[in-house]
């Protein structure tokens, strides 16, 4: 299919009086990675709810390969929640025949070299294994189905910087494949390598959803560092294309968006000790999206 | 899906088999007994030995263990509830899923009343007492068994949407159920009252004592026991039904 494989279109979610997720719209196309970030309380985990129908949207739609969600869409779709959902009673072997009994897309073969790559021994219960195995388990069983939309809640928690690594190739691979791959986490680092695209929410509301390039190329940071206390700086801050602001002893941060040099030579008509314009990282992305401290 | 149900309840009835097996194996420690003399309300027997145990009253103690075994899987989908991520996101409706559940749920509650009957009889053969088949037994086994439906179909009710917490009710359903049951008997609106609710109580349509093919009913209203099957029958099927609805709408 030619459309995004996973579609929101004005999804809210109220619980009472609180707006847990409020009008978001999002795509994710085939063969596409795009990473959710958003401070605790955001209303990532809410909005993973609705996708799944864990939890009934209070309006808008939602969409998996273009059609509402039925029971049908999870013989393609894996979801891997933050904290590992296994029967504690059966073994890994046993989920895995689970698995087997109820996808017609199961692959055994795929399935063992997880395993293999997780380094988790298949006759050992769930209830035995650490936070981050449990994790591991559930990406196995996850991508053991081939899935071709995968939603993933913070897939690396608990796991150590070598499995880390494996589940973003595991998702660059499965997208290289033609898979949609929607994913919350709290490392931005882990988004910026392996997403080519990102949702960044906040008290429910999607402020930021843009190819990561895009975001890049449009915004730089200017850092002066001045030999004594940070002069006056005029209307610098009102400036149209100063996006933020922030002071640090000596310190002035200036995040820009368009003409960077025009700032930059204001800046530089204050007599910094040292100036240089830098290229913006996700990471600095997120803080100005999330940020609600400005001068 | 079911897989999993079906594990659970093979792993259940292994527990449930071996301490009846523990029973069993108490009472075949004693030294036999003479006659029995069997006094409840209403009855009063005497069995001397080389008498017959009717089936009947083999199935109608049975139902209290068929009832016992309920309280232990009643809270399936409660349970499920915490591993909902899994069993959510199957190729499979939620309303079927919950309905493969009960009736793996009411076949081992149904096995768990066989075995029952087996020990009893067993227990009966050892005190030379050898089990027959009455013209009640019949009545009794569906009886036996749609009682344990009924406490069943009641606990998934009163737990498949509430939180984990709610899974010790499979406990205390049973004081509580003793507690309605006599209190039913109290004359005043308290014992209206009670009346009322004793309605939905399993043991209500439990049959007590039994001798040679004489059975009663545990309810104030002693209804004949064919009566009490189909009414169990009917609250077991429609608390089921209420569960299966209930359970797929329950919001994470």
């Amino acid at each position: 299919m030619n459309g995004p494989l996973i579609s929101l279109d004005g999804l809210t979610k109220r619980y009472g009086n609180v707006t847990a997720v409020d009008d978001v719209s999002l795509d994710v196309a085939a063969g596409s990675i795009c990473g959710l970030l958003g401070p605790n309380g955001a209303g990532k985990t809410t909005t993973f709810k609705c996708l799944l129908g864990f939890a009934k949207p209070s309006a808008g739609r939602i969409a998996i390969e273009g059609a509402p969600l039925t029971p049908a869409t999870f013989e393609t779709l894996a979801y891997v929640p933050e904290r590992a959902s296994l029967y504690d009673n059966l073994t890994i072997a046993d989920h895995l025949t689970l698995y087997r009994r109820s996808y017609k897309h199961y692959d055994d073969v795929r399935a063992h070299e997880l395993l293999a790559l997780f380094s988790l021994d298949p006759k050992q219960k769930a209830k035995r294994l650490s936070k981050g195995m449990r994790t591991a388990a559930a990406l196995t069983l996850a991508f053991s189905i081939r899935p071709r939309v995968l939603i993933l809640d913070e897939p690396s928690s608990g796991l150590d910087p070598v499995h880390q690594r494996h589940v973003l190739d595991l998702m660059i691979d499965a997208a290289a494949n033609g898979a949609s791959v929607l994913f919350s986490s709290h490392q931005v680092g882990q988004v910026e390598r392996a997403a080519d695209s990102v949702a960044i929410m906040k008290k429910g509301k999607l402020i930021v959803s843009s190819v990561i390039d895009d975001l890049k190329s449009g915004e730089k940071v200017i850092e002066a560092v001045f030999a004594g206390p940070i002069p006056d700086l005029g209307d610098l801050a009102s400036d149209p294309r100063v996006v933020r602001l922030e002071q640090n002893g000596s310190m002035l941060r200036a995040v820009t968006r368009d003409d960077s040099d025009g700032i930059a030579a204001r800046i530089f008509a204050l007599h910094p000790k040292s100036i240089r314009t830098i290229d913006l990282n996700l990471e600095e992305i997120f803080m100005n999206a999330v940020s609600e401290v400005t001068l | 899906m079911e897989f999993v149900e079906f594990w659970r309840v093979r792993r259940s009835l292994l527990w449930f088999a071996g301490s009846v097996a523990a029973i069993v194996v108490l009472f075949l420690m004693l030294p036999q007994v003479g006659t029995v003399h069997v006094n409840g309300p209403g009855v009063s027997s005497s069995f001397p030995p080389g008498t017959g145990v009717p089936l009947g009253t083999l199935a109608s103690l049975a139902a209290f263990f068929a009832a016992i075994y309920a309280s232990i899987v009643g809270t399936s989908l409660n349970r499920e509830n915490s591993t909902r991520e899994l069993s959510w996101t199957k190729p499979l409706t939620r309303t079927l899923l919950a309905l493969r559940y009960v009736l793996i749920d009411l076949a081992g509650v149904a096995i768990a009343f066989a075995i029952a009957v087996a020990a009893g009889a067993a227990i009966a053969t050892y005190m030379h007492f050898p089990p027959y088949v009455d013209a009640e037994a019949p009545v009794q086994i569906v009886l036996g068994i749609g009682v344990g439906a009924m406490w069943y179909g009641l606990l998934q009710v009163l737990t498949c949407v509430a939180p984990a917490g709610a899974r010790s009710l499979g406990g205390i359903l049973w004081p509580v159920a003793f507690v309605v049951a006599g209190l039913s008997q109290v004359p005043g609106s308290i014992g209206a009252i009670m009346r009322a609710i004793d309605v939905l109580n399993p043991l209500h349509y439990m049959s007590s004592a039994s001798s040679h093919g004489t059975t009663m009913s545990m309810g104030p209203a002693e209804l004949p026991a064919d009566e009490r099957a189909l009414i169990a029958w009917c609250f077991a099927v429609a608390f089921c039904a209420i569960a299966i609805a209930l359970w797929p709408r329950k919001e994470a």
